[in-house]
């Protein structure tokens, strides 16, 4: 009998101890609790904010920027008027950034960068555009590109020249251009991509170089008109798309909270 | 709840609801998005308006109710001219 008083309050009392440390657990949880919901729907609203700006710059982009562009696993294409034409982008796109740097955050939306650079990631390759002197470049940070393919259209100019300058190698390069009354230049061979080389063409309204040195390309369009197609290829991952993206950063902060998101604005 | 809200507003804008500047639309919109038990405002301000635009459920939320809020930017464009825009909106459960 007196086993048995004292198994039974020993009994109640480790109960009451399990019960204890359940309620410290729960009482120490419940105050986390709070700071990790605090926490989650903080992120949620960055990132709500992040997307909406980034979606909509990018839509803008595409709207605004005259051109076209797409990238895959094995090529990205770049599709455009030299010279290029700034102003309708630029002043859309300041418009906007007013706007939302009005909003609470003065620095949410970076200025445009006047060079355009778009880059593909994460092979590292990069396009940008030098518009005081009406070019285009194509260049690396990580993997050298593998080829060049491009397409030139004259519009009405007639082409009345075509001139080669490559040393010979092992990287592929490709250029057709078509101008009026039929005119043509083509070019296709297998090129050093480290040793400058040049294609100049000349046409009734100016003239236009393509120039490869250290694997990276340019185009400069002097006093003439021309539409682009540029190819570039690499060696990607065929597991998934590139992604391009426009290095103008959005820097998404909400006053009073510390967390802050800076992203560039994907473009696809 | 806040995911609830985003989407609900996501799609209004990807559908181009928003960008009506229509509360009746707008209204419409939310009230076929959101579930039953649920009420919500959105307010619109924009370039393309001189005064803020609102749209919202029926019912307004009770006192201490816990409300969830964010925002979404969007804009619109007529020809070269482009109207940026704000959407703020706020969910409750009713």
């Amino acid at each position: 009998m007196k086993k048995k008083g004292i198994f039974f309050t020993l009994g109640l009392t480790l109960f009451a101890f399990v019960i204890l440390a359940l309620s410290l657990n729960y009482a120490k949880n419940s105050s986390s609790y709070d700071l990790k919901f605090l926490e989650l729907s903080t992120a949620g609203r960055i990132y709500d904010l992040d997307q909406s700006l980034e979606n909509s710059l990018a839509s803008l982009f595409s709207d605004f920027s005259s051109m076209t562009y797409t990238a895959s696993s094995s090529e990205a294409i770049f599709q455009y008027n030299l010279p290029y034409n700034f102003t309708r982008l630029n002043q859309s796109y300041q418009t906007f950034r007013q706007f939302a740097n009005s909003q609470g955050n003065p620095n949410l939306v970076s200025p445009l960068q006047n060079n355009l650079s778009i880059s593909v990631q994460p092979m590292g390759i990069l396009f940008w555009q030098n518009l005081s002197r009406n070019s285009s470049h194509i260049s690396y940070t990580i993997n050298p590109p593998t080829s060049y393919s491009i397409d030139l259209n004259f519009f009405e100019a007639n082409i009345t020249s075509c001139t080669p300058s490559f040393s010979s190698g092992n990287f592929s390069l490709g250029v057709f251009a078509v101008g009026g009354n039929g005119s043509s230049c083509s070019y296709n061979s297998s090129i050093n991509p480290v040793s400058l080389g040049s294609l100049q063409i000349g046409s009734t309204k100016g003239s236009f170089t393509l120039q490869v040195s250290n694997y990276s390309l340019s185009l400069i369009a002097t006093n003439s008109s021309v539409a682009v197609t540029s190819r570039v290829g690499y060696n990607g991952n065929p597991s998934f798309l590139e992604t391009l993206e426009l290095l103008t950063p959005i820097n998404v902060s909400i006053p009073g909270l510390i967390a802050s998101k800076i992203s560039p604005i994907r473009l696809s | 709840m806040l995911r609830l809200a985003s989407d609900v507003v996501t799609v209004l804008d990807a559908d181009g609801t928003l960008k009506t500047f229509d509360s009746v639309q707008i209204k419409s919109g939310m009230i076929s998005l959101l579930p039953e038990n649920y009420g919500m405002r959105i307010t619109i301000n924009s370039t393309y308006l001189t005064k803020p635009l609102i749209a919202e459920t029926d019912t307004a939320p009770l006192e201490k109710k816990f409300i969830v809020s964010g925002k979404r930017f969007f804009y619109a464009s007529s020809g070269t001219v482009v109207y940026p825009s704000l959407a703020s909106f706020e969910v409750w459960q009713e």
